[in-house]
Order: structure tokens, then C-alpha cells, then sequence
């Protein structure tokens, strides 16, 4: 008994997904890409609610028939670019790059920068079929890695972020 | 013109100049296959021959730097060839014999001031242990008083070896015969010595698309100013180094796919995980249409 109530509230809470506002505009876009457009959602919810992003918006992108997002992770952060993708999704070197010429960036991103060196870089949020999601950014062309002083100063950055973080939210 | 030997499927530099000529000046590492000849029972360092890569020797003969050459011909046998090895093998051990003699008188030379202290020490020690002797016979004497002037004069002086005395060491020196053959140093032959010049073979790499696809990769990068070497330790393809492995680490991993080739966003994952966990870069590589080298750099955006 206990399971089908559990499984007729995890039904109830499917419905809201689904009868969220966003999801309805990812719908709207028309993209015959129901899959994409519902692991838009589970990357949209994850990063507003738990990750609290900032600017957080969806973008569709026709040419490629994806659902694509942009957000900043902090108000510091440069605005990123997302191609949310279910972990199973097929992927081509040529898709990648597909990727980083059509990916489209929000309006007034493009007047302040070369539309052609923003496209460039976009961020990959695969997701996982229990919701995890785990974020790769990719860039034409090289990227060298960072030098080792500067990963340490943004490991510093980040715990002091996250103390401080931790200390906004007990108060 | 650097000379490459095939060899069972593998190509080899055994050239020790030519080898160094390779990583130097054109950038090629290739990898230190042989055993030390003094350090046999090691593989943390190796010697010669050099193994190169396919790419590596793709990339060599394309640019006209080498040629390659039958590295299967059995050396030559026959008591003429035993003969010419032993003669040759007796001239090395006597100009080794020299070199080692005139080496010891350089040295003789060096430490004469020392060898001449230790006599002098000597030749003190002696005296004293006379005067103890004297001393238990007679009360203090004149002698005594003469002696321990004639002390304090010797420390003042330096002592020398006369030349008399270096001319004798040096002559005994001269005497000596019958240096240790195994203990003197051995040339080993690698390359065939004779007039005769040998016939280039043709290189059959690549045959498929993947190693095709390998070797423009390859070629693009090195184009660029780079140092790679074999990326199998990252799982990649090739590992790409701003500079000279001994000096850099490498930036990059590159892995070359196919333009079309479907890989799962899981890969993607895997790839991007294992590069940031070495911290480098994963670089996508693949043939765009027209034929140029895409490269797309992959790395984890340390979100999670």
C-alpha cells in the first residue's frame, strides 16, 4: 500500500514538473526533442533551486532543435552558455562544434562582445537518469590548463565564497 | 639525413647524434628502448636504440629529415669479419691503455704536494721515535735543541717532491703493464660498417583511416611547435608538451576521433574527468570537411 501511495506522489510531482511555467515555454518552442527538453528542466530547476544562479534563462535554439540555457553562476561569474544533455545522448566531434557556432547567447550579450568569439564556449550540463549533473566546458581551438598558482588562489577563493556563503544563510 | 631502421614492424634511431638531432632540433622524442651496457639490471633509465612512433616516422620521411632503411640484415660473418673485429677490438684497448697511463701521471702530478706531505710526515714520525729512543738513554742534549729548530724550519716550508723523486715515481709508473682487458670499455657496432650504401625501403603506414587520422593530427601539432609523445599512459592519443618533456609537462591530452563518430555524452564525461584529474586539457581532435585539423578543448568546469 505504501508504495503506490509513494508512487502516486511521485506521479503528483511529475505533474507539477511538467505544468511548471518554464517547462511549458520549453515545450512552446516546439522542438521534436521531448527528451532534451526534460532534461532542460531537471538542469533548469537543479541550478535555480539549489545552485541559485544568477540571470538564469532558457534559450531555444532552432538550427541544432535544442533547448539551450544561460545563467551565471554568481554575480561575479561571466555569463555561461548550457546545452543540457541526457548522459546517453549521442555525440559527434562535428556535434560539438555544431555546439559552439549555433549555441546562441542572450541578446545583449551579443552587442557587448564579437558575436564570433562568444559563441566559442559553451558548457555542457550532462545529466544523469537519478539527476546528477555534471558540468563540461568546451572551447575551439586550445585551451591551455590553468597554472598551478592559479588553481591554488581559486581553491582559496572558493572556500572563503562558500564560508561566507555558510554564513549568510545562518543569519 | 637521419637514418631509420626497420626492424620487425618497428622503427629504431641508433645513431646517438642523430638522436639528439631528432629531439633538439626537430622536435621528435620517440622513446629510449635499449639496455644501459653498464647498467643492465634497471629500466628506469635506457639507452639506444630510440623506437620511434608511426606518426613520428610518418611525419620524418614526409618532411624529407630521414630515410628509411632494412634494419633486418644479419651482420656479417666470416673469419675475415671475426679478424677485423678482433684487431680493431686490440687497437681500442691499446689507446685505452694509453689514455689510462697518461691520466695516472696527470694525477701524479696533481697530488705530488700531497704524496711529498706524506713523506715529510713520515720522515717526522721516524725522527721522533728516534729521539724517544735517545731520550731514554741521555738527559736533554744539544741534539735535542737542534732537532726541534730543524722542525719548526720544515713546518714553515712547503714540502715538495724533488725531481728526482717525481722522475723515479713517474718511471715506475711507465713500468707498469698489464692493464685488465675487462675492465676496459667495449664498442658495440650499431651500424653496419661498410662502403656498400644500403637501398631505402618504402614505409606502409598509414593503412587505415584511424591512423591516418592519427598521423594528420600528429603532423598539425608538431607544425605548431609542439612536442608529443604517445598519449597511452593518459588515455589518449598523444600527449602534447609546450617544450621539451624533460622540461614541461604537458598541456594537453589529445584524442583523435573521427568528424562523424558517435560517442556517448557519458564519454564525454570520462574524458573530461581524466584530464582534469592530471590537469590538462582534453583536445578533440578531428578532420573538418575541407580537410583542416579541428581542435576542441574539453575540461571540467569544477561544478557540480
Amino acid at each position: 500500500m505504501a508504495s503506490s501511495e509513494q508512487n502516486e506522489t511521485r506521479a503528483g510531482d511529475l505533474t507539477s514538473l511538467l505544468e511548471h511555467p518554464k517547462y511549458k515555454e520549453m515545450l512552446a518552442y516546439g522542438f521534436n526533442n521531448q527528451e532534451q527538453v526534460h532534461v532542460a528542466m531537471l538542469v533548469y530547476l537543479y541550478l535555480s533551486e539549489a545552485k541559485q544562479w544568477e540571470e538564469l534563462d532558457v534559450q531555444p535554439c532552432p538550427a541544432l532543435q535544442l533547448v539551450t540555457l544561460s545563467g551565471r553562476p554568481t554575480q561575479a561569474d561571466d555569463l555561461q552558455v548550457l546545452v543540457p544533455l541526457g548522459k546517453q545522448t549521442e555525440l559527434s566531434p562535428q556535434r560539438l562544434r555544431d555546439f559552439l557556432t549555433h549555441v546562441p547567447l542572450p541578446q545583449d550579450e551579443l552587442e557587448l562582445e564579437e558575436p564570433d568569439l562568444m559563441t566559442k564556449r559553451v558548457t555542457l550540463a550532462i545529466c544523469d537518469t537519478d539527476s546528477t549533473v555534471t558540468f563540461y566546458r568546451i572551447r575551439d581551438g586550445f585551451v591551455p590548463p590553468d597554472p598551478p598558482e592559479i588553481v591554488a588562489e581559486k581553491k582559496a577563493k572558493k572556500r572563503q565564497w562558500k564560508k561566507r556563503k555558510g554564513q549568510r544563510t545562518q543569519h | 639525413m637521419i637514418d631509420l631502421y626497420l626492424c620487425h614492424g618497428h622503427v629504431y634511431v641508433w645513431n646517438a647524434s642523430a638522436a639528439c638531432d631528432l629531439r633538439e632540433r626537430h622536435r621528435i622524442v620517440g622513446t629510449f628502448v635499449g639496455a644501459l651496457p653498464r647498467l643492465p639490471r634497471q629500466n628506469v633509465r635506457l639507452g639506444r636504440p630510440l623506437q620511434l612512433m608511426p606518426e613520428e616516422t610518418t611525419l620524418l620521411l614526409n618532411k624529407g629529415m630521414a630515410r628509411l632503411l632494412d634494419g633486418n640484415i644479419p651482420p656479417k660473418t666470416g673469419e675475415d669479419a671475426a679478424q677485423a673485429i678482433t684487431e680493431h677490438r686490440q687497437q681500442s684497448f691499446r689507446e685505452q691503455a694509453e689514455i689510462c697511463k697518461s691520466d695516472r701521471k696527470r694525477k701524479l702530478h696533481e697530488m705530488a704536494s700531497v704524496i711529498a706531505k706524506g713523506r715529510a710526515a713520515k720522515r717526522k714520525k721516524l725522527a721522533q721515535k728516534e729521539k724517544a729512543d735517545d731520550e731514554s738513554s741521555s738527559s736533554v742534549s744539544t741534539s735535542d735543541v737542534i732537532s726541534s729548530l730543524l722542525d719548526q724550519h720544515g713546518e714553515e716550508e712547503e714540502p715538495r717532491l724533488s725531481v728526482e723523486e717525481m722522475e723515479e715515481l713517474e718511471a715506475k709508473l711507465e713500468k707498469t703493464t698489464g692493464y685488465n682487458e675487462q675492465a676496459f670499455l667495449v664498442q658495440i657496432m650499431t651500424e653496419q660498417d661498410s662502403e656498400e650504401t644500403q637501398e631505402t625501403i618504402p614505409w606502409n603506414y598509414p593503412t587505415t583511416d584511424t591512423e591516418a587520422l592519427r598521423c594528420r593530427v600528429f603532423q598539425d601539432l608538431w607544425e605548431k611547435g609542439y612536442f608529443l609523445t604517445s598519449g597511452g599512459k593518459f588515455g589518449g592519443d598523444f600527449l602534447v608538451y609546450p617544450g621539451d618533456p624533460f622540461r614541461y609537462h604537458s598541456f594537453y591530452i589529445a584524442v583523435c576521433r573521427p568528424r562523424t563518430e558517435n560517442m556517448e555524452a557519458l564519454d564525454i564525461v570520462r574524458l573530461g574527468r581524466l584530464g582534469s584529474n592530471v590537469k590538462k586539457t582534453v583536445l578533440l581532435c578531428s578532420e573538418s570537411e575541407d580537410g583542416e585539423i579541428n581542435y576542441t578543448s574539453l575540461q571540467w568546469t569544477g561544478m557540480n
